[in-house]
């Protein structure tokens, strides 16, 4: 190799890191090491009290593409049998008793505590966002995405992104006007066979001091299934994909 | 002994770090069982402050003279038995009704469903059995939705019994503006016991509903013919505007639609001609996270203020009849009214429902009061019901309900037999 001029070396040290990081294309890095394409999963959500207190729910998941989730609660007993769909910005929830998929909003929470319809059944960053910039936060990388149209729960995120592996570690939801909505920490790389991602998901909101919500995954493995799945027909038999 | 607070207050905020921390998954959590029961027990005590003047009151009432408040509980028993092995489920609910009013004890149990479902691809599904369809899209009402039983506004997400039927349901997904597409046929034997409120004997009742989720706009069409009725054609839609607002709509049409009534000279008559029916309903959360659902309904085979007030004077005529000479014939034929149709419930014409509900409400997580409002918009009576859920743990549903009835006597809820209501349901999910 030729030897190269020291001065173009130091340009590139002078150089804002951040400027050679295609943004776009680490957000889909980040997405495909969150969500791998295809893949089931197991889901338990609790939801902490600022007494303690804990309610716990189990999901069975599965996601297809960008923007295909169906969800299917396994437990606690008063929530078993629900099942829920997002395609793109549209959810439904499907209620045994009631017998009919409802239509739901990104913005309520089907199991009620921080975490809302959107985080729990969340679609690839690359498909409701869009790379403004990335700045260099020393160890991390700092992208700030904005929606990329008004159906998306928040309009902006604020994503801390590991330079060794690109999981992210933080991330800040915050509203058109600036404020902070809630916190997603994410925790416990651990490798699923296959799959890379965190375990752990914690959240809090200083709306909702005090309040905590953590997901936990298990079984998450790749697995293709018919886009047939992901229909309303297709929600009351969820139960026989697991 | 002596307490140090300081220490106190460290123990009191290590508590919840304590909790999370003992947070495991274990995967006998999700481990699948090809037999599973579920359901419920409930017990349903309650209070009832009877208007002994208003016409329903002496429709149910006529020959006894209960105490004010009456005590009412009800108890139910509802079991899903669900066994799936390979591509084929089977599937029981059952419900089962123990009751004690003033007039005693009584019992009902019904099959609620019991099907038999088989899906040789992720795409077809076949179905036979007895089965609720729930179709249509609004929450208190759905006038497109023919084949199945009414639902109780009060408390639209009851269980309902259903339609004994042989069917399919055949789903494709594509990328275009048309993401899915399902076409669910269904034809219902019509005999003696089975089905036969929804035709005559040996004459089988055909259905179709088309849906397709087009533009990010779910979209369905119905029709239903046969069973010696006029046919009936329905559509309905939902779609959400953006993260916290829904719109829905439905519509439905009977080509031959019957009803009894009767006039002011007490004539009972039927009446027979087409009729439409439509709602309009929207569900939003507010930035104060209240999830709100409001719907118009317009109930095209309703009776008229005037067609109420007349049956009101008919059954206030009976009444005074069968006081004064002990002769329940008069009243007899009144409950067969009632039972017709000025019974049902929202019997009139055109109604407006309101919903709020605020979950994990004063800082307690599945605490969820609600207001519930809903209003005859011809003669401005109403029911207001005020509610509050609580699940204190997994396996237990606590609900509180205080109901007040509002209305001219000669109004659609100032008829009704109650002017107040307040039971707590208590529900144990098996």
């Amino acid at each position: 190799m030729k030897h190269t001029p020291v001065w173009i070396l130091g340009i590139a040290a002078m150089a804002p890191s951040a400027l050679a990081i295609d943004g776009e294309a680490l957000l889909k890095q980040i997405d495909r090491n969150l969500n791998p394409p295809a893949y089931e999963s197991y889901r338990k959500i609790v939801n902490i009290e600022p007494n303690g207190k804990r309610r716990e729910f189990v999901m069975f998941t599965v996601k297809k593409d960008r923007d295909k989730v169906a969800g299917l609660f396994i437990s606690p007993p008063t929530e078993k049998g629900r099942s829920t769909l997002r395609l793109g910005d549209n959810m439904w929830l499907y209620i045994p008793n009631v017998g009919k998929p409802v239509r739901i909003t990104s913005l309520q929470s089907v199991v009620g505590g921080v975490f809302n319809n959107s985080d729990i059944l969340s679609l690839d960053y690359a498909a409701e966002y869009s790379v403004e910039r990335v700045e260099d936060a020393g160890t991390e990388h700092l992208l700030h995405l904005k929606a990329r149209n008004n159906t998306v729960a928040y309009d902006k995120l604020r994503m801390w992104v590991s330079k060794k592996s690109p999981q992210p570690s933080k991330i800040e939801c915050v509203t058109a006007t600036g404020v902070l909505v809630k916190t997603l920490r994410f925790k416990d790389i651990k490798d699923f066979g296959g799959i890379t991602r965190p375990a752990t998901v914690e959240t809090d909101s200083p709306l909702q001091k005090g309040y905590k919500s953590i997901m936990l995954f298990a079984n998450v493995k790749a697995r293709v299934v018919k886009d047939e799945v992901f229909t309303l027909a297709y929600m009351p038999k969820l139960d026989s994909l697991r | 002994m002596k307490v140090c607070l300081p220490s106190l207050a460290i123990v009191l905020c290590a508590l919840p770090l304590r909790a999370q921390d003992d947070i495991t998954f274990d995967l006998s959590e999700i481990r699948k069982r090809p037999t599973t029961v579920a359901g419920y027990l409930e017990a349903r005590p309650g209070l009832y402050v009877p208007d002994r003047d208003a016409p329903f009151y002496m429709v149910r009432n006529y020959g006894h003279s209960p105490k004010s408040p009456m005590a009412q509980v009800n108890s139910v028993l509802q079991l899903d038995l669900k066994h799936q092995v390979d591509r084929t489920t089977l599937f029981a609910r059952s419900n089962s009704n123990l009751s004690h009013t003033y007039q005693g004890w009584a019992t009902d149990t019904r099959l609620y469903e019991t099907y038999a479902s088989f899906r040789p691809t992720q795409r077809l599904t076949l179905d036979v059995g007895k089965k609720s369809l729930r179709w249509g899209k609004g929450y208190a009402w759905n006038p497109a939705a023919f084949l199945d039983r009414p639902k109780d506004p009060e408390d639209p997400e009851l269980a309902l019994e259903g339609v004994t039927f042989i069917g399919g349901e055949y789903t494709v997904s594509s990328g275009g503006p048309l993401k899915a597409l399902t076409v669910t046929p269904l034809i219902l034997p019509v005999l003696s016991g089975l089905n036969d409120r929804l035709g005559e004997a040996g004459r089988p009742v055909f259905a179709v509903k088309l849906y397709g989720l087009v533009a990010d706009t779910d979209v369905d069409l119905i029709a239903v013919a046969g069973g010696g009725r006029g046919d009936r054609f329905g559509a309905d839609f939902s779609r959400n505007i953006n993260p916290s607002f829904e719109v829905h709509g439905e519509w439905g049409r009977d080509t031959r639609a019957t009803r009894k009534t009767v006039d002011a000279a007490s004539n009972v008559r039927t009446i027979e001609g087409a009729s439409e029916s439509y709602l309009a309903g929207v569900r939003f959360i507010t930035p104060q996270e209240i999830t709100v659902i409001a719907e118009y309904y317009r109930n095209g085979a309703g009776y008229t203020p005037e067609q109420m007030r007349a049956f009101y004077d008919y059954t206030a005529a009976a009444h005074a009849e069968y006081l004064r000479s002990g002769d329940p014939s008069a009243m007899d034929r009144v409950t067969a009214l009632a039972e017709g149709g000025y019974g049902r419930p929202n019997a009139g014409r055109s109604y407006l429902y309101v919903r709020a509900s605020r979950p994990d409400a004063f800082g307690v997580m599945q605490l969820t009061p609600a207001v519930m409002l809903t209003i005859n918009l011809d003669d401005g009576s109403f029911a207001l019901t005020h509610e509050a859920t609580y699940k204190p743990e997994g396996r237990t549903e606590i609900r509180a309900q205080l109901s007040f009835i509002s209305g001219a006597r000669s109004s659609d809820y100032g008829a009704k037999a109650n002017d107040m209501r307040a039971d707590v349901r208590l529900r144990w999910y098996l």
